[in-house]
């Protein structure tokens, strides 16, 4: 059950205000993509989850600057709909992109398998791979991580949980016990 | 826009759908076990926007798509997003995360130093316990082998770490 304006023809495709929104946004997000690399290669950025989202909404931006124009060269309706469409898109992208990147930054497993893959024959102690991945050293570098983002607080040699990081700890452990996970980690 | 619109319906229901399977059953491979959820669900949000009216009932003629394969794409693309960018995350970062468990940790047991926190990880199993789960995923996906004390690469661990290290090198991470 659709509306009246459908199209009849397939001329009529190529003037699809959602068609043109997600092609724009699938465009300007391969460009994101190839703009983020350049951008990580050139500088060494500390806050780099900042960057990335700052990169993306300039993208975003652009995306829906692209939309209108094509949309006023061509005389197409739905200008509104299309830039919509193209940012839906790249939010969407943005989305599946993310935790993949996340994956290859700071998975443990990951590490793991290059640490083995640098080997020659690819073979190491499970204890030396437990000092590497689950010692206090690797915990630290993650906690420093963690005072950088301000979800916790350094008191003297201790780490204390901020309110920034006390509010996510709370709604992530009504998430667990809302679907039985255990404790986990 | 209406497939947006029925995406986030459609997101919401699995959601549900989701919270009654692993609360009523004992899963124990739940990712798979919610992708598989998905996956069902979305022949049911592929119907619900064929039945439904383009503007259902309250959008603008102007958010209107005249083309519904578009609209559906659109909705197919958020309704991906919905589950693999948001509910799948909450679940992996819920259930496998780092930081948050030790968020959560210290939110419980209040302030610890560091070697406190080795012991006390994920309400006192340690992060032996926690490198151990992330061996034994290694050792389901065949991507590594442990025999007794050593643990050696497999054919395709080799594989996949040479895409990672490739990856890590374009992204520049060290």
């Amino acid at each position: 059950m659709h509306g009246s304006r459908e199209y009849s023809g397939l001329s009529d495709i190529g003037r699809s205000p959602t068609l043109i929104g997600i092609l724009v946004g699938v465009g300007w997000f391969l460009i994101y993509l190839a703009a983020q690399i350049v951008l990580f290669q050139l500088f060494d950025l500390r806050q780099r989850f900042s960057a990335m989202v700052a990169l993306l909404v300039s993208f975003i931006g652009l995306a829906v600057l692209t939309t209108t124009v094509v949309a006023y060269t061509n005389s197409l309706d739905g200008v509104v709909l299309s830039a919509f469409s193209s940012v839906v898109t790249m939010a969407s992208l943005w989305v599946f992109y993310m935790p993949f990147y996340y994956v290859i930054a700071t998975s443990l497993s990951v590490r793991t398998l290059l640490t083995l893959a640098s080997r020659g024959d690819g073979v190491l102690p499970l204890e030396q791979l437990e000092a590497l991945f689950a010692s206090s050293t690797m915990l630290e570098a993650r906690l420093t991580t963690m005072v950088a983002y301000r979800n916790l607080a350094v008191r003297g040699s201790a780490f204390t949980v901020t309110t920034k990081g006390r509010v996510t700890a709370t709604v992530f452990g009504g998430l667990k016990r809302l679907w039985r996970l255990g404790p986990g980690g | 826009m209406k497939g947006v619109v029925v995406a986030m319906v459609a997101g919401a229901m699995c959601f549900t759908v989701l919270t009654i399977g692993l609360r009523a059953l004992d899963v124990r491979r739940r990712a798979g076990f919610m992708v598989s959820v998905w996956l069902l669900t979305v022949p049911a949000f592929v119907t619900l926007h064929y039945v439904t009216p383009a503007d259902l009932g309250f959008l603008p003629a102007s958010m209107t798509e005249p083309w519904p394969v578009a609209d559906l794409l659109l909705g197919v693309i958020a309704y991906a997003a919905v589950f693999f960018g948001g509910i799948l995350q909450l679940y992996n970062l819920a259930d496998r995360g780092l930081s948050l468990r030790v968020l959560i940790d210290l939110t419980t047991s209040g302030p610890m130093t560091v070697d406190e926190m080795v012991k006390a990880y994920s309400a006192g199993r340690g992060m032996r316990w926690m490198y151990a789960k992330r061996m034994e995923g290694l050792i389901d996906h065949d991507l590594v082998r442990q025999n007794g004390e050593r643990v050696a690469l497999t054919p395709s661990g080799r594989r996949a770490a040479v895409i990672f290290a490739r990856l890590q090198r374009i992204l520049r991470i060290e």
